[in-house]
C-alpha cells in the first residue's frame, strides 16, 4: 500500500485538509479506497463510523494484506469498507 | 490402521497399539490433551515419572490438505503446572501421519544421566543410546543424526536447555531444509522431554504413505476449495508470505498495545526499525528469501530466511512474538542482534517468548539497561553455557522476577504474556487470564463461523463484548489445533465462509462421518472442557485466572487505559 501513496518518508506524512473533513476524505485524498484499507486507526483508536478529523489527528491505514491478528481485524475493520458489502 | 506408540522410558521399550475407543476421532491437541487428562496424575511433579510425553499429528496430517502438517506436543507442563500443548511446524506432523502412528507417548523414566534416541520408522521403533549427542545444541544434534540416519527423516529434538530441564525449554522440529528452527516452544516441554533423557527423535517416513480416505474424490475437491481460499486471501497470499507474522509490529504498534519495555508503555520509537516491511526489505536486499514454508504442503510460507549483513545464514526469519520479545519489550531496536538472539534461542532450545519477556524483567530489576542489545546476547549465551545466570533466565519470567526482586512480572500461570498488552486489547486480556494453558495468545487466534455475529462492532478499549470474543476464539482454535492445521488458515476462513465448509467436509471425505460446522464448534469446547477438569484436578481455580495486579492498575500510554473487566465476567468466558 506504501507503494501507492507519493510523498511518505516509510509509512509517515503529513496531510492538509479542510476543516470538517472526514475520514474517508483523506483515505481518498492519499490516492487509495476502502477495500484496500482494511483496518483504520484514528489515533491509535477504533472508528465505528466515517468521523470528522480534527487538526493533529493521527490516522493509521492498514490494507487487507496485513490484517491477519484476528482480533486486531475485528476491532479496528473499516466500517466504510463493511457499508459497501452490506450494500451490495 | 493408525496406531499409537508407546514409548516406556524405563524399560526401553517401544511398542505400537491399537488406538483405544475412547480416543478415536481425535489429533492433534484434542489427542494429546485427551491422553494427558487420562493418564497423567494432576498433581504429580512434572519432571518426575508419572507425567508423559505425547506428540500427535492433526486429524488431517498425510493427506493433501494445504497447511495440515501441525504436531502438537503435550503433557503437565514444568513451567505452569497446568496441562499443556504447544504447536510446531516442521516436518514430524507429515511424516508420523505417513507412517500410521497418530500419536506417541512416552512415559516412565530412565535411570539419571542416561539419555537416549528414538528411532522410528515404517512399523518400527527402537530406543538407541544416544550419549553422543549430550550437551550438544539442537543445529549440532541434527548435523551428528544426518550423519547417522541420512536426510529423509524429519528430526525432533532438545537443546542443552531441555537436558538441563530449564522451564522455558522447547522441543525443536526440522524444517525442509533440516535446520531445527520450529519449535513448539511454550510451556517448557522441552524439560519434559529431558527429564525422559529423551534427546532425540528420528521419523524416518520410508515406506510410508498419504493417510487412506474413505472418499478420496469428496476429498481431493474439498481440498482445491481450502487451497483456493487461502490463495485467494490478501492475507494469506500476499502479507504473511511478504512480510511474515513481524508485519504485525507496525499494526499493533499504531494502537497502542506494543508492549514496550516489560509493559510499560504500547508504542515503541523503534517499531519501524524491527518491522515485517524492514526485514522483508533487509532480506532482499542482502538475498535472503522472505517467502519460506516451514512445512511441506503449505502453501501460505509466512516464513523467510534471514542473511547477517555479510550475506551468511544467520536464522530463520524472527517471528512476531519473538521480534517484540526480545525487541520492543527490552527496548532493543537492532534487527540482527534479534536475529542472533533467535537462532541462539533455536539452538539451546528455549521459547524465546518466555526468554524475551524474561530478559525484560531482569532489566526493570537492573542486571542491563533496557535496549542494551549486546549484553542481552551476553546473557542468553549463558544459558547455553549452563552459568547460574543462565539457568535462572532459562527458567522463565517468573523466577528472574522473584530472584531480581521486580514486581511488575508478566505472567499467568507462571507462564509469560505474549505481544498485545491486554490494557489495550482487552480481548486478549480475557484469553491471557482464562486460557487453560497460562498467558497465550494463540489459545485465542482462530475463529469460528459465528465471529462475525458477536454483537457487531468489538472496541478494544471497552469491556463490551470482550468476553464472548475470547470465548469464541478460544473455542475455534482447539478446534484448528485438532485439525492440525496451521492456525493462520483462520483469517481466510473468517472472511470466506466456504473455507471452513471445506475443512469439515475434508474431515468427513477422511473418516467417513457427516459433521456440520456445529461440530467444529463441538470438538473445540470438548477439548477445553478435558483441559479445564484437568486444571481443576492439578488444583487449580478460578483465582488462577486473573492477570497480575499492575494490569488493573497502571495506565497503560497512550491510551491511559488499564485491563477493567471484573472477576466475574472472565469466570464467563469458558463457561459454554
Amino acid at each position: 500500500m506504501r507503494k501507492k501513496v507519493q510523498g511518505h518518508n516509510q509509512g509517515e506524512m503529513t496531510l492538509n485538509l479542510s476543516e470538517g473533513a472526514r475520514v474517508s476524505e483523506a483515505i481518498l485524498a492519499l490516492g487509495l479506497d476502502f477495500d484496500t484499507v482494511r483496518v483504520i486507526m484514528k489515533n491509535g483508536r477504533a472508528i465505528h463510523s466515517d468521523e470528522v478529523l480534527q487538526a493533529g489527528d493521527r490516522l493509521g491505514l492498514f490494507p487487507r494484506e496485513l490484517a491477519y491478528n484476528t482480533i486486531t481485524a475485528i476491532s479496528f475493520f473499516n466500517p466504510l469498507a463493511r457499508k459497501t458489502e452490506d450494500q451490495s | 490402521m493408525f496406531k499409537i506408540l508407546r514409548v516406556d522410558m524405563t524399560s526401553q521399550k517401544a511398542v505400537f497399539e491399537d488406538i483405544p475407543e475412547k480416543y478415536q476421532g481425535l489429533g492433534g491437541r484434542g489427542l494429546t490433551s485427551a491422553i494427558v487428562a487420562a493418564e497423567v496424575d494432576p498433581t504429580c511433579n512434572a519432571l518426575g515419572p508419572l507425567n508423559k510425553l505425547v506428540l500427535s499429528p492433526g486429524l488431517l496430517a498425510a493427506t493433501n490438505c494445504a497447511n495440515s502438517g501441525r504436531i502438537s506436543v503435550g503433557g503437565k507442563s514444568p513451567l505452569t503446572g497446568t496441562i499443556k500443548e504447544a504447536n510446531s511446524g516442521g516436518q514430524a506432523g507429515q511424516y508420523l501421519g505417513r507412517l500410521g502412528i497418530q500419536a506417541i507417548v512416552v512415559e516412565g523414566q530412565p535411570a539419571a544421566g542416561k539419555l537416549f534416541k528414538l528411532v522410528i520408522g515404517k512399523d518400527k521403533a527402537e530406543l538407541l543410546p544416544a550419549d553422543e549427542l549430550k550437551g550438544l545444541g539442537n543445529y549440532d544434534t541434527v548435523a551428528k543424526l544426518r550423519e547417522a540416519y541420512g536426510d529423509k527423516p524429519g528430526y525432533c529434538s532438545i537443546g542443552q536447555a531441555g537436558e538441563w530441564k530449564l522451564a522455558a525449554a522447547s522441543v525443536a522440529f526440522t524444517d525442509k531444509e533440516l535446520r531445527p528452527t520450529r519449535h513448539a516452544g511454550r510451556g517448557g516441554l522441552g524439560a519434559l522431554m529431558g527429564s525422559k533423557g529423551l534427546k532425540a527423535i528420528i521419523i524416518d517416513p520410508t515406506g510410508g504413505e498419504l493417510a487412506p480416505l474413505k472418499d478420496p474424490e469428496a476429498f481431493k475437491a474439498a481440498a482445491k476449495r481450502f487451497a483456493k481460499a487461502l490463495t485467494d486471501h490478501p492475507v494469506t497470499s500476499g502479507g504473511l508470505p511478504t512480510y511474515g507474522t513481524d508485519v504485525l509490529i507496525n499494526i499493533i504498534n499504531e494502537a497502542g498495545a506494543l508492549p514496550t519495555r516489560n509493559f510499560s508503555a504500547g508504542r515503541f520509537e523503534g517499531a519501524e526499525k524491527v518491522s515485517g516491511e524492514t526485514l522483508n526489505e533487509i532480506t532482499v536486499k542482502r538475498g535472503g528469501n522472505p517467502t519460506h514454508g516451514c512445512m511441506a504442503g503449505c502453501i501460505i510460507r509466512c516464513s523467510g530466511i534471514y542473511l547477517g549483513p555479510d550475506k551468511a545464514y544467520v536464522s530463520k526469519w524472527p517471528e512476531y512474538e519473538t521480534v517484540w520479545a526480545w525487541g520492543p519489550n527490552c527496548g532493543i531496536d537492532d534487527l540482527d542482534a534479534i536475529a542472533r538472539i533467535d537462532r541462539m534461542c533455536d539452538d539451546f532450545g528455549l521459547d524465546t517468548i518466555e526468554t524475551g519477556a524474561a530478559m525484560a524483567v531482569a532489566m526493570e530489576g537492573g542486571l542491563l539497561a533496557f535496549g542494551d542489545a549486546r549484553g542481552a546476547e551476553k546473557v542468553l549465551r549463558e544459558v547455553g553455557a549452563g552459568t547460574p545466570l543462565g539457568r535462572v533466565l532459562g527458567s522463565g519470567t517468573a523466577v528472574v522476577g522473584k530472584v531480581f526482586g521486580v514486581k511488575r512480572v508478566p505472567v499467568v500461570k507462571n507462564q509469560a504474556l505474549p505481544a498485545y498488552d491486554p490494557r489495550s486489547v482487552k480481548g486478549m486480556g480475557v484469553t491471557y487470564a482464562t486460557s487453560t494453558m497460562g498467558a497465550d495468545h494463540t489459545a485465542g487466534y482462530a475463529t469460528g463461523t459465528n465471529i462475525m455475529k458477536v454483537g457487531g462492532y468489538v472496541d478494544p478499549l471497552k469491556t463490551d463484548g470482550q468476553v464472548e470474543l475470547s470465548r469464541n476464539l478460544q473455542v475455534a482454535t482447539a478446534a484448528v489445533d485438532t485439525a492440525g492445521l496451521c492456525l493462520f488458515v483462520a483469517f481466510p476462513v473468517l472472511d470466506i465462509p466456504d473455507a471452513l465448509v471445506a475443512i469439515v467436509d475434508m474431515l468427513n471425505a477422511k473418516y467417513g462421518l457427516s459433521l456440520t460446522t456445529d461440530d467444529v464448534s463441538a470438538l473445540g469446547q470438548k477439548v477445553l472442557n478435558i483441559e479445564r477438569d484437568f486444571n481443576i484436578r492439578a488444583g487449580f481455580n478460578p483465582g488462577d485466572d486473573r492477570l497480575p495486579d499492575f494490569f488493573r492498575r497502571e495506565p497503560l500510554p497512550p491510551h491511559n487505559t488499564v485491563f477493567d473487566l471484573s472477576d466475574g465476567e472472565l469466570d464467563q468466558t469458558l463457561l459454554f
